[in-house]
């Protein structure tokens, strides 16, 4: 589907939705603008009203009997038991459009058991939140059992799923393949006509990069009931295959579907429910684009490139405050330093750990600023870029830093830590950024050199650590934990700040 | 003497071509098994181009068949595969993949064993064939139990 047509799609699709909305029972046609949005759970608080719409659908389809048509164990029993698939196809090219449509059916139905029109999944973005999201990892919430737990997952609330899966790297592979059989797992050998036995003959394609790296891993490191043929039985799932159909529609704003009708023309019949029981047989064609099927995720074309106002006005503000490093507040400028730091020293067995006071308001707003992406996925870095600088951020100053053995030391930053250690890696989530120390100290020409400061970006840190609390203190810790830079490299050496300041800036 | 040496030396002659035989129909026919702590080997040659099919559009790919799997006795393991290189005797990754559900798994015959592709990069793309080295690593744990058996590996 090319982008022209894209682009008639989104702006008609108030009216498309509409269309299509009033010949399927039970869902609500939406009057005007785009589609409830699918979100990154990542990004939504605990009490936000999609996660507890979430919450509340899943919870009530849990305790409808299993003989009932629209029920948790229903639903998930048509994607497989105990012993096998069912109807679900891996391996091969109806992958990615059966599970669009399984999604579908949670989200039709979450909507109309709650009421709530705008429900939208969210999905779990794994390569920005490498962790099980808190919702999902809570076995309660507000005093009653959280519906979105499941204790027979292998993954750990601190376990981080490896850059090697869902790694930007990976993902780059993941958007870079093409044709669709590359991108989305290849026909099934052989496949020689419409019928449904091929749409579940399992493995008998290529699966490509998305389906076999982050799909499969992510299902087999959360563990449990993920990493078996019932998997759909763990709230997370849909979360993950939220995401995997996200890649799927950034993957279509630059590239095309097949369009052989082997693939376009096959209908799944009877697989899946509309919300009033009725059964749902879409055809892979009619699966294109979410927004005819009442969500989307916003994906826009990118924009021509442009001034970027918003970064100049932030590198203005930056000059500043190198500028003057004991500056306290100016026209988008807040600082704040922590006392006491001389004579503090990070050490490899004991990192410094030093607490800012902070005003709480700042703080929030980096936290929950909205995200601006990479650029990668739309391979448009300018705009991504001017997002980025347009939203609130954190930095802190780490400055005349006095080390020691830096030419085999690395110095990690995190925040908020609880269980630092040598061992925490640095896809944790409290990371911040690694500064290693160049040439200090060397006495040129009788005249000692001044100390060397750093700045760091904490704003993606603090949106990870802190974007889902519900309550934030005015306080956040910086951390500086000095390792090895080699695996050879003897000890660690120190670092020992005169001073930490962190400052809020917004352009 | 002579005689006796002729039969000598074409009696070994024929053991080592026997030898040299068995090994290669090992290389070709006999199960090609990782586990966690042995990789294994295998060696990926091109596909035939009326093979191709779609495949003939799109970047070169690595197809790897797996025809059996047995889960680790706790957690789970993915496969990693690396193109031996030569020149430098090094190896370089080039994907790997998990397989799902992470359950026992037996192809009946070959055409249903679980393939996947892996993207080969350029300059490592231009001859016949390469050398692949599947490692099973796990995730948690020591991955002890864990086989992956490889049925053949092609280049497209």
């Amino acid at each position: 589907m090319s982008i022209s047509r894209r682009n008639v799609l989104l702006e008609g699709c108030a009216i498309w939705a509409g269309v299509i909305a009033t010949q399927i029972p039970g869902v609500v046609a939406l009057a005007q603008g785009q589609p409830p949005r699918r979100r990154s759970v990542g990004d939504l608080q605990l009490n936000d009203p999609i996660v507890q719409a979430w919450r509340d659908g899943v919870r009530q389809l849990k305790q409808t009997p299993a003989s009932k048509a629209i029920s948790w164990a229903n639903f998930a029993a048509i994607h497989g038991n105990a012993n096998a698939f069912n109807l679900c196809p891996h391996g091969n090219w109806y992958f990615l459009p059966w599970h669009r449509a399984f999604l579908l059916m949670y989200e039709r139905t979450v909507r109309q058991l709650t009421g709530h029109n705008d429900f939208a999944l969210p999905y779990w973005d794994w390569t920005a939140d490498r962790q099980l999201p808190a919702a999902f990892s809570q076995p309660t919430w507000n005093g009653q059992t959280n519906p979105l737990y499941e204790s027979q997952r292998s993954m750990s609330p601190t376990d981080s799923l490896p850059d090697e899966i869902v790694g930007q790297g990976v993902i780059a592979t993941i958007l870079g393949e093409t044709p669709f059989e590359t991108f989305g797992t290849s026909r099934p050998s052989g496949q020689d006509s419409l019928d449904q036995s091929w749409i579940n003959c399992k493995g008998c394609g290529v699966s490509g990069t998305l389906e076999a790296t982050p799909h499969n891993n992510v299902h087999n490191i959360v563990g449990g009931l993920m990493g078996g043929t019932q998997s759909a039985l763990d709230a997370i799932f849909m979360m993950h295959h939220c995401n995997i159909d996200r890649i799927w529609a950034v993957w279509n704003v630059n590239n095309q579907n097949s369009n052989d009708p082997l693939w376009t023309d096959m209908t799944f019949q009877n697989n899946f429910y509309n919300p009033d029981g009725s059964f749902y047989s879409p055809k892979v064609s009619d699966l294109y684009t979410p927004e005819t099927l009442g969500y989307t995720y916003g994906l826009a074309p990118p924009p021509a490139a442009a001034a970027a106002p918003a970064i100049m006005a932030l590198g203005d503000k930056m000059k500043t405050l190198y500028a003057t490093p004991n500056m306290s507040s100016t026209a988008g400028i807040k600082s704040f330093t922590a006392p006491n730091v001389q004579h503090a020293a990070a050490t490899a067995t004991k990192p410094l750990d030093i607490a800012v006071e902070v005003d709480r308001n700042l703080l929030v707003a980096a936290a929950r600023r909205a995200p601006a992406g990479a650029g990668n996925e739309l391979l448009d870095f300018n705009t991504a870029r001017e997002r980025a600088a347009s939203g609130p951020r954190a930095l802190a100053f780490i400055r005349d830093i006095a080390v020691t053995q830096h030419k085999n030391t690395l110095y990690r930053v995190f925040i908020d830590c609880d269980y630092l250690s040598q061992g925490t890696p640095i896809s944790d989530p409290h990371y911040v950024g690694t500064f290693g120390i160049f040439g200090v100290h060397e006495d040129r020409g009788g005249k000692a050199a001044a100390k060397p400061s750093i700045v760091v970006d904490l704003t993606r840190a603090i949106k990870r650590v802190y974007g889902s609390a519900t309550e934030l203190s005015g306080r956040i810790r910086i951390q500086i934990l000095p390792v090895p830079n080699t695996s050879t490299a003897g000890p660690p050496g120190t670092a020992a700040p005169g001073r930490i300041e962190v400052a809020f800036v917004s352009a | 003497m002579g005689d006796r040496r002729l039969r000598l030396m074409g009696t070994a002659g024929a053991l080592v071509v026997a030898v040299m035989s068995q090994s290669s129909i090992a290389g070709q026919d006999r199960p090609l098994v990782a586990t966690v702590t042995n990789p294994t080997v295998v060696t990926a040659t091109a596909a035939p181009v009326a093979d191709q099919g779609v495949a003939s559009q799109s970047p070169t790919r690595v197809i790897i068949s797996v025809t059996a799997f047995r889960p680790p006795h706790d957690g789970a393991v993915q496969a990693v595969v690396k193109v031996q290189k030569d020149g430098d005797r090094t190896e370089q990754e080039i994907g790997r993949f998990g397989m799902f559900p992470n359950a026992e798994f037996k192809a009946a015959d070959p055409s249903k064993a679980q393939r996947f592709g892996l993207p080969l990069p350029k300059e490592l793309a231009g001859g016949e064939a390469v050398k692949l080295n599947v490692y099973l690593v796990p995730f948690k744990g020591d991955g002890g139990g864990a086989m992956l058996e490889i049925g053949g590996a092609e280049i497209r």
